[in-house]
């Protein structure tokens, strides 16, 4: 029979209903002291907590000290951070790293003491023999304490030292991870693989509870939600997010729509507060892009008949390290807007309208009544640059010569971008018909 | 309420049965088989369970049904988990099989072993009104050990303050149990449950001494019902009631614990 007290303290992490669980990591002061969003941990917490999460990873210290906020059955259970490293600190913080330490920062039983409902501990996998095999000893000293007390222990491996290389990272996640259910992991908190099929591979040898980061830097860049979209498709139990939420301007909202994705299986569009029902539909794959800018010079020509990055109504974001991926207009609403709209189906097309044209004050930025997609009123344009600065993914850009901001009109409805876009990185899904 | 501000564990799992909100709460007793075998109402335990979990803010269990159980009380929605971690014959009545010849308390559940069943408190007798004086002396030093453990460990400690046997009278009923609620405390009991004393005003001189949050059991110096009981108890300034056996002896037990929930938790006031 497995444990009770593991079987009820796991389930205050992972929702019997659908087996999933949001946790928030707040342990950063601990590794890293105060940085943003940690500075003033009590005010960051009280949002993180209205946001309603089923756990929040704090350091012990801070556990006694503002265990307090956490009162209540229906409160998030508190998880607490046992071990400690210096590993994270890099060239950005006062004083780096020059060897990995490491440090047992409570017991289990500590833990049990201040009302945890788990324990994390870290494993380091890729660094040298005998520190890897000093971790191993570290962890399942902590397994088998756990096994006596009834505490679920979540193991954090991590691919870290001189031996991970991009190649073989996913690889370490996999070993690292089976690894630490061997020793007495009851679930694992770990970073995502990349992609949906290695990360299946991970649950499936695991065969315990997965937590995905969701901050963590995918190989591609992605919006946070969707790489728990993926992971969850994946068969991930959950998802654990840091610094994301603690340096959130609204951490409470952030937590919200992650939860959406988690447990109302809400699409990350319906998460974030959807898009305007305008005349075409995107597909973006990222892994197709290759970054040759050609969408850019297409959306230029077609609109100043010139060839400016610029003046681009489309841009393509682009790192060494993560690849590229092209950003089209993509007529966000306004989150609160949508909501509304939700819950009252009746109220579609017109009644609310894209967060540039909430934006602008004059009414010259407004929504083709009958194809939807953006149209500008050169002369009562003020040049105040309101929706430039409302554009959630930066894609209005301003024409300092005119004083008139550039926006993507979709090119009435057969975009250039999607024409010339050679590698089919940017499609069209769906098209309205244009009567 | 003791300070437990340097005890955090102990004061988040005492949050997780007394509902911080308005720090009543209603407890399910349903730990009897422990002392009687299969009493009314618990003999379908897991049904019984199952049933009314939905009603309580915690369910007392003996340590055997916690682990069986576990089940009921996984996730946000359920109920705590009380262990009970002793053992008495003090309720084998004259009605009962094999009657008490000698009142006779073991503990049977250490704090420790209590929280890796995933307790959120435990629950002992204090008994007084012992035929031999050495007996009270063992009780007393059995919840001490266990006050002293709960302490270290952040498990509360609710202790049942007992007046039973010969020596305790209907007239001197409310003083025997002033005395067993007031030694539990000193023990270092975080809450206590003393049997109903008869009238508001008898109860509310225990609450006041008391410092610790008091329950109402479903029984006492009195003929009342289990809902006339929590009334009375919550108007002395009780902060909820623990009940069991009384309960289930009604004719519909369902319906009288949904109606000591609204009255605990001051539903009633609301819909009238």
């Amino acid at each position: 029979m497995p444990s009770p007290g593991k079987t009820l303290r796991l389930s205050k992490i992972l929702d019997p209903d659908d087996g999933r669980g949001v946790v928030v990591a707040a342990d950063h002061g601990f590794m890293l002291g105060s940085i943003k969003g940690v500075f003033n941990l009590e005010k960051t917490l009280r949002r993180v907590i209205e946001g309603g999460p089923e756990a929040v990873l704090l350091s012990p210290g801070q556990a006694a000290r503002l265990g307090h906020l956490f009162h209540g059955r229906k409160s998030p259970a508190i998880l607490v951070r046992a071990d400690w490293t210096n590993a994270f600190r890099t060239k950005k913080y006062a004083l780096p790293t020059r060897t990995i330490g490491r440090a047992m920062a409570a017991s289990a039983r500590d833990a049990l003491t201040l009302g945890a409902s788990g324990i994390v501990t870290y494993y380091f996998i890729g660094c040298s023999d005998e520190i890897e095999a000093w971790n191993f000893k570290l962890m399942t000293t902590f397994a088998r304490e756990c096994d006596e007390i009834g505490l679920p222990f979540i193991v954090e491996p991590l691919p870290f030292g001189e031996r991970v290389t991009g190649a073989n990272h996913a690889e370490l996640i996999l070993t690292s991870v089976r690894m630490a259910v061997e020793a007495g992991a009851d679930a694992i908190k770990t970073s995502y693989t990349g992609d949906v099929k290695t990360f299946r591979k991970v649950v499936k040898s695991a065969g315990v509870p997965i937590l995905v980061l969701g901050g963590a830097k995918a190989r591609t860049r992605r919006d946070a939600l969707e790489v728990i979209a993926e992971a969850l498709e994946a068969g991930a139990s959950g998802v654990v997010y840091g610094r994301q939420v603690v340096q959130a301007e609204d951490p409470a909202e952030f937590v919200r729509s992650v939860r959406a994705v988690v447990h109302e299986g809400k699409s990350v569009r319906e998460a974030i507060g959807g898009v305007y029902a305008g005349p075409i539909r995107w597909q973006i794959d990222v892994e197709k892009c290759t970054g040759c800018r050609m969408c850019e010079v297409a959306c230029t020509f077609r609109h100043e008949q010139d060839f400016a990055f610029s003046k681009a109504r489309i841009r393509v974001v682009s790192s060494s390290e993560e690849g590229y991926q092209p950003i089209p207009c993509s007529l966000l609403l306004n989150r609160t807007l949508s909501m509304i709209n939700s819950l009252s189906p009746s109220l579609t097309f017109s009644a609310h309208r894209p967060v540039c044209v909430e934006a602008c004050g004059t009414g010259a930025l407004t929504i083709h009544p009958k194809m939807g997609y953006l149209q500008l009123r050169i002369e009562r344009c003020s040049g105040c640059k309101k929706c430039v600065k409302a554009c959630p993914l930066q894609v209005i850009r301003f024409d300092e010569e005119r004083k008139i901001p550039l926006i993507c009109d979709m090119c009435e409805g057969s975009p250039e971008c999607v024409e010339w876009c050679q590698p089919k990185a940017l499609v069209v899904v769906e098209q309205k018909s244009k009567d | 309420m003791r300070d437990l501000s340097f005890r955090p564990g102990k004061a988040l799992r005492l949050s997780e049965f007394i509902n911080p909100e308005d720090g009543k709460s209603v407890i399910l007793e349903a730990d009897q088989g422990l002392m009687l075998g299969p009493v009314t109402g618990l003999v379908e335990l897991d049904e019984t369970v199952k049933n009314l979990k939905s009603e309580v803010d915690a369910i007392v269990l003996s340590p055997g049904q916690a682990g069986r159980l576990i089940q009921h009380f996984r996730g946000r929605k359920a109920p705590a988990l009380i262990v009970r971690a002793d053992w008495a014959n003090v309720l084998r009545d004259e009605t009962f099989v094999l009657p008490a010849q000698k009142i006779r308390h073991v503990t049977v559940v250490s704090a420790s072993e209590a929280l890796a069943f995933g307790a959120s408190g435990i629950m002992a007798f204090f008994i007084v009104g012992y035929e031999d004086d050495e007996d009270e002396a063992r009780n007393m030093n059995a919840i001490a050990s266990l006050a002293r453990e709960s302490d270290r460990l952040g498990v509360p400690l609710l202790v049942e303050a007992l007046p039973i046997g010969a020596r305790v009278t209907k007239t001197n009923y409310t003083d025997c149990a002033d005395l067993a609620m007031r030694m539990s405390v000193e023990a270092g009991a975080d809450a206590v449950a003393v049997p109903y004393t008869g009238d508001v005003g008898s109860f509310r001189k225990i609450v006041g001494a008391a410092k610790v949050p008091v329950f109402t059991l479903d029984v006492g110096n009195t003929t009342k019902g289990p809902v006339e009981i929590a009334t009375d108890a919550l108007e002395a300034g009780a902060s909820g009631i623990i009940t069991g056996i009384k309960m289930f002896q009604t004719a519909e037990p369902f319906k009288v614990l949904k109606t000591i929930k609204d009255i605990v938790h001051k539903k009633v006031e609301k819909s009238s």
